[in-house]
């Protein structure tokens, strides 16, 4: 009972952390001024380009295809096997699970081969590459290795030492109405909702902020336009109808 | 600006906890209560809770351990048998009524469809037990037989629709 409890609250507090947290962090992006116009060119023309550009991007990892291969070749298997493996875990949540998550299981199961195997491509990268190991902060490494665990933790649960994800389901389903279902204590599912929980915590500060973050990058969000339509913020047009300049409120 | 982010998150930690704990109930499992019971009983019930904790982890091992012990090494025992498994946890025919694997009723659909596992088995395995007389029985192998475009195989002296091929 110690254990559901513990990790009923622990799993609460996580999730309202990471919703909070994102909204808190995209509310903040959301602020941040964008007082030049600096989309990578060649830019689109429209807004609706930019809409064709950001869902490119978003789905295909365009900008990255062009830069760099290798890196690309890891991200992109890694993103769709983690967006597998996601909606494979939605059962855990759905009284009555919808066709589309039935559907997806097995690919999800095997998709947890590919994350795994992309992560370890990516961590060598790091390690591996001077000119990227150079670069290499301490969390990069820290947020691999944790998705890493995670992965294997979950793929070992899978194929060699099951557990009762019956119990299990029905411990998230009554997490909703804070009834605490036992959870069955198997090693490693005790480890892969800890490493989960912890990935939920410091998810809004993490690297992995890049996720909402992409669609506030000047440099993709915006319509190359600037003669056809002055770049003005609300903060600068306020001080031009005020007659003042921005360099002369900067010496006050 | 950040204690306002604080205050904002703490008031909501309240509200979630006020609604969850007026919302707070101990009702057991839905799904444990849909779960059809078995026919035969154990003697304890701690042989009962060891053999729900081992099945509901591991049936599938031991079905897979099964099969290959049979169809690779060649050796039939009666144990971890699937047929066992079904004689005791779906109940027999009654008349035109049969539990089927695609009803929700059926001992290992209410679980699979709640956990969204699929059963492959019953594509060839009967999903139910064999009618009670054998005369019905044979009866009954005939009519699934027409159902379900399977040939019965009685290599095992039984009439069993356990061990067909398609």
């Amino acid at each position: 009972m110690f254990l559901s409890v513990f990790f009923g609250v622990l799993f609460w507090v996580a999730t309202l952390v990471l919703v909070l947290g994102i909204a808190y962090k995209v509310f903040i992006y959301w602020k941040v001024p964008a007082p030049l116009k600096i989309p990578t060119t060649p830019a689109p023309l429209t807004k609706r380009g930019v809409w064709v550009r950001m869902f490119k991007e978003v789905t295909l990892f365009y900008s990255l295809f062009r830069s760099n291969k290798l890196l690309w070749v890891l991200g992109i298997l890694f993103h769709y096997a983690l967006a597998l493996i996601i909606l494979r875990h939605v059962r855990y949540f759905q009284e009555n699970v919808w066709l589309v998550i039935d559907i997806v299981q097995p690919f999800g199961k095997y998709a947890g081969f590919l994350m795994v195997i992309a992560l370890i491509g990516l961590l060598l990268r790091r390690i591996l590459i001077d000119r990227v190991r150079y670069i290499t902060a301490p969390s990069d490494r820290a947020m691999l290795g944790l998705l890493i665990l995670i992965g294997i933790s979950g793929l070992t649960m899978k194929f060699v030492s099951h557990t009762d994800i019956l119990m299990v389901k029905t411990f998230f389903i009554g997490l909703r109405t804070f009834s605490f279902h036992p959870l069955p204590a198997d090693p490693f599912l005790i480890v892969h909702l800890t490493l989960v929980a912890t990935l939920m915590l410091i998810f809004p500060i993490s690297k992995l902020m890049h996720a909402p973050g992409i669609f506030f990058s000047p440099t993709r969000n915006q319509v190359d336009n600037p003669r056809e339509k002055r770049h003005l913020s609300r903060w600068a047009k306020k001080l031009e109808t005020q007659d003042k300049l921005y360099l002369h409120e900067l010496d006050k | 600006m950040f204690s306002k982010f604080l205050s904002v998150t703490s008031s909501l930690l309240l509200l979630v906890f006020l609604v969850g704990v007026s919302g707070c109930g101990n009702e057991s499992p839905q799904i444990e209560s849909k779960i059809t019971k078995a026919l035969k009983k154990f003697d304890t019930e701690e042989q009962n809770t060891a053999h729900k904790a081992e099945m509901r982890k591991y049936h599938m091992d031991h079905l897979k351990h099964k099969r290959d012990l049979t169809m690779y090494g060649g050796i039939r025992t009666a144990e971890d048998s699937l047929k066992g498994c079904i004689d005791c946890h779906v109940p027999a025919p009654e008349g035109d009524k049969v539990v089927r694997h695609t009803d929700p009723e059926h001992f290992c659909t209410t679980c699979h469809a709640y956990a969204s596992v699929q059963i492959d088995c019953f594509q060839c395995h009967a999903d139910h037990p064999d009618k009670p007389e054998s005369a019905t029985a044979t009866a009954n192998n005939a009519s699934m037989d027409k159902n379900l475009g399977i040939v019965a195989d009685d290599s095992t002296s039984k009439t069993s629709t356990e061990v067909t091929a398609q």
